[in-house]
């Protein structure tokens, strides 16, 4: 019986070493050209185009500006201070403030005090920094504001003596009353900076630019009077309070329609209206897209830098007008997200990848209203790109069909 | 008790690794019966007794020649080599699982669950191909991917019709499931056709075994389809494999596309007769006292279906037509009554021939093995443990090289007597 329990163990074992040692997993290597799926192309050149524009809007800029460039005027920025807990300091008995500065942060270094903006105030003015232009603001006049006249200019540099920013800094006190009072139930602390007639731009740095330190804000100036055990401590303290939100208001400038190119711009709100000439089942049933670029030539003469160009397929066209190019808001809303498509058009080439929702519309989950296409809000406004209609403006699909 | 539970953990840990195998990729896949032996217990013939004098464990019409009933279990190592490019593919399952019960020597019924076809692959363009794509130049390969398979479940019974004589019969059936996937591989990724497919079907083997003289039996199987092989299809729909593991899914590492959600996969479809086997074997087995025996069996198997072309398609495009077999071996038993421990000991040897004839292209795969096997017999009731090897050479008629085949199987077979009232102690 020990002979057989024993020659079991050892069969066992065997086994298991040679089972274990011999698995192993190698590919096999065949001719397998009888496969079902194929690589094909597709290519579409018969674009439509229809250029139209809107009242420009870049709350979402980087800058504020002034002035006029390239023919685009911007006679006005509007900044809104944020709803911050510092305002009720003004209530609080172990607080005083003692003053409130307001500040603007530019990159120029030859600002003149000159050629500076003059401040206003008005409480009740407001504005959205997404949605606002120049429609609600054309009947603006500096009368019906504060004025708080000009900034006293700080040049700062570092300790090699290099410049690193200029700031306008505005005494606001006389504000004091009007930013605190708990009373009003329609306060939004709205500024402008307006300046009359200029040749030249001035650029400030917008709340979308820094993370807060070169942020339009007011600077608040307190003291806090502290009792610890039997001693009374005064302190002086500053806190900032920012903006809560900034916009220039860009005047629109009267453009006529031309069927041969597109232009976008922000400064001028030039958009376009892109229709893609593509049948239902434009591609084989089950086809998977790879890749689905639409290619549009430009003129370098025109653009110097990269520009970034968005692309947007069309979900309602309701407000749109046959006929009619200018409108105060865009007519087609768009889908957004994940059919959305930013690109930097560069060297005379911009190539924008709508496969995801080219593979959508050939699913029939999505219709094909066309597209729109705009200028990136973080351009610089007064630059505008003009893409050729030609026969390099094309649509190149590269599929699998099984 | 304890060894047995490590050996069955280590057997079913061995089971999770992935085989290759060029057969593999043919129709519905590699059919176990002509992967080297279908049980160590049994060696290289089918129809003439090996396990027992007068005993067959494949062979049903040979069944109530038992004396006790069994559980026969085997397990099978197989490894897979070609010399150029160089692979080596190796796997193990388990080969057969069989419950017997002799019915008092007349008759008998039997279960049992075996592989019926293997269908793991992996298998990638020799060549990479180039397509010209507006302004650029892309190189593809193809591959395919399979896994699963189909599976056998028999029930058994043979009747003892006068003293030369007696039937039996085996009802397959075939159950189980693949999963396909036919990729195209250019630009960084993969372009993948990920298919699913559900077997069902009924085969049927009927086996008449007659005494001629007294050292001489004739064995007669006939194999037919009760209800031809169907399977039904699910094929998803394609998808960018962004993220590479082979699955249409999200993940942090990239998002397939187009979104799985997104797309839904075709409706289910049925595909009927892929696989309808037809065809006879013959036997002949003389003995030479109550040790040695040799057998001899022919046969030819046609695979009379029609809807194959109907069916997904293979990674090897094609599909075997017609098998004809040729076997032999020599079998030396065990003494029944002796307590010498040489006496204990069986040995089986054989040979083994096919060459299946396929559908298309006019290709021939000629297979050519050998077996050896020896078994222990322990304890009176007879017991055995059987171990075999079988090698052989697999040539394509339409590929240089062979395909150079191992197998290594062990057996196990235990004896009781089962639905007998014991005694109250």
């Amino acid at each position: 019986m020990k002979i057989q329990t024993s020659f079991l163990k050892y069969c066992a074992l065997f086994i298991f070493i040679f089972l274990t040692y011999k698995c192993s997993d190698d590919t096999l290597y065949s001719d397998l050209g009888h496969g079902e799926l194929n690589i094909d192309t597709l290519s579409i050149s018969n674009i439509d185009i229809l250029n139209y524009s809107i009242a420009p809007s870049i709350g979402a800029n980087e800058r504020l500006y002034l002035g006029s460039k390239n023919g685009i005027e911007v006679p006005l920025s509007l900044i809104q201070i944020s709803n911050s807990p510092y305002w009720n300091f003004q209530y609080d008995s172990t607080k005083i403030i003692d003053s409130l500065r307001f500040s603007l942060y530019s990159n120029d270094s030859l600002i003149n005090l000159e050629e500076t903006p003059n401040l206003f105030f008005k409480s009740d003015s407001q504005f959205d920094e997404n949605t606002s232009n120049y429609m609600e603001f054309s009947e603006f006049s500096v009368a019906e504001w504060f004025d708080l006249g000009k900034p006293e200019l700080r040049v700062n540099s570092d300790t090699s003596n290099s410049f690193i920013y200029t700031e306008l800094v505005w005494d606001i006190d006389t504000l004091l009353t009007a930013l605190t009072d708990t009373l009003d139930s329609n306060l939004v602390r709205s500024f402008a900076i307006h300046i009359g007639n200029s040749d030249g731009l001035m650029e400030f740095y917008s709340e979308e630019a820094t993370t807060g330190d070169k942020d339009p804000k007011i600077t608040m100036f307190f003291r806090q009077t502290a009792t610890i055990e039997d001693s009374v401590t005064i302190d002086t303290i500053s806190v900032p309070i920012y903006s809560a939100g900034d916009l220039s208001i860009l005047k629109p400038l009267e453009i006529s329609s031309d069927s041969n190119s597109i232009t976008l711009s922000n400064g001028m709100g030039m958009r376009s209206f892109l229709n893609i000439q593509i049948e239902d089942n434009f591609l084989p049933a089950g086809s998977v897209i790879r890749s689905a670029d639409l290619i549009l030539n430009y003129d370098t003469t025109l653009t110097n830098s990269a520009y970034n160009v968005i692309i947007d397929p069309i979900d309602i066209d309701t407000l749109f007008e046959e006929g009619t190019y200018t409108y105060v808001q865009d007519p087609y809303e768009a889908i957004g997200y994940p059919y959305r498509v930013t690109e930097d058009a560069e060297n005379g080439l911009c190539v924008l990848s709508i496969k995801e929702v080219l593979q959508n519309i050939s699913l029939g989950n999505v219709e094909n209203l066309g597209f729109k296409l705009i200028a990136n809000e973080k351009n610089d406004p007064f630059e505008s790109i003009r893409f050729e209609k030609n026969q390099d403006m094309r649509l190149q699909i590269l599929y699998v069909t099984n | 008790m304890l060894q047995i539970r490590l050996v069955f953990i280590a057997c079913v840990l061995v089971s999770l690794g992935i085989s290759q195998g060029r057969m593999n990729g043919i129709g519905v896949g590699h059919f176990n019966k002509y992967q080297g032996i279908q049980n160590a217990v049994d060696g290289a013939v089918e129809l003439a007794p090996s396990f027992q004098k007068n005993v067959s464990l494949a062979n049903p019409s040979t069944w109530h020649n038992l004396k006790f009933a069994y559980l026969s279990i085997s397990y099978s190592g197989n490894e897979n080599v070609i010399k150029n490019p160089s692979t080596v593919n190796g796997y193990s399952s388990l080969s057969n699982a069989l419950w017997v019960v002799p019915i008092k020597s007349n008759s008998s019924i039997g279960l049992s669950l075996s592989p019926y076809s293997d269908q793991r692959l992996t298998i990638v363009d020799r060549d990479t191909s180039y397509f010209q794509a507006f302004d650029s130049t892309f190189g593809y390969t193809r591959s395919f991917e399979r896994s699963g398979g189909i599976l056998s479940f028999k029930i058994s019974s043979s009747l003892k019709v006068g003293d030369r004589a007696s039937l039996g019969i085996n009802h397959s059936i075939l159950f189980g499931s693949s999963r396909q996937n036919e990729s195209i591989t250019f630009g960084g990724s993969s372009i993948i056709q990920s298919s699913r497919a559900k077997y069902n079907g009924i085969v049927n083997d009927l086996f008449i075994n007659v005494l001629l003289v007294d050292d001489l039996s004739s064995y007669f199987k006939y194999t037919y389809s009760l209800k031809p092989l169907e399977s039904a299809i699910e094929q998803k729909y394609l998808f960018d494999d962004a993220n590479g593991n082979g699955y249409h899914d999200y993940s942090t590492t990239g998002f397939d596309f187009p979104f799985p959600d997104s797309v839904s996969a075709s409706p289910e479809r049925s595909v009927k007769d892929i696989h309808n086997p037809n065809g006879f074997k013959l036997g002949l087995n003389k003995s030479f006292g109550d040790k040695i025996a040799l057998a001899f069996e022919i046969g030819t198997l046609n695979d009379i279906a029609k809807g194959q072309d109907s069916f997904l398609l293979p990674p090897i495009p094609n599909w075997i037509e017609k098998t004809n077999s040729l076997k032999a071996s020599f079998s030396y038993f065990p003494e029944n009554y002796s307590m010498r421990i040489f006496d204990k000991f069986s040995f089986k040897s054989g040979l083994i021939h096919h060459i299946h004839t396929m559908k298309y292209n006019e290709m021939d795969i000629e297979e050519l093995g050998f077996s050896f096997g020896v078994g222990f017999k322990f304890k009176p009731v007879g017991n055995q443990i059987n171990l075999n090897y079988y090698f052989g050479n697999r040539k394509f008629s339409n590929i240089a090289e062979k395909e150079f085949i191992q197998q290594i199987q062990v057996g196990i077979s235990l004896a009781d007597i089962w639905f007998v009232k014991r005694r109250q102690k």
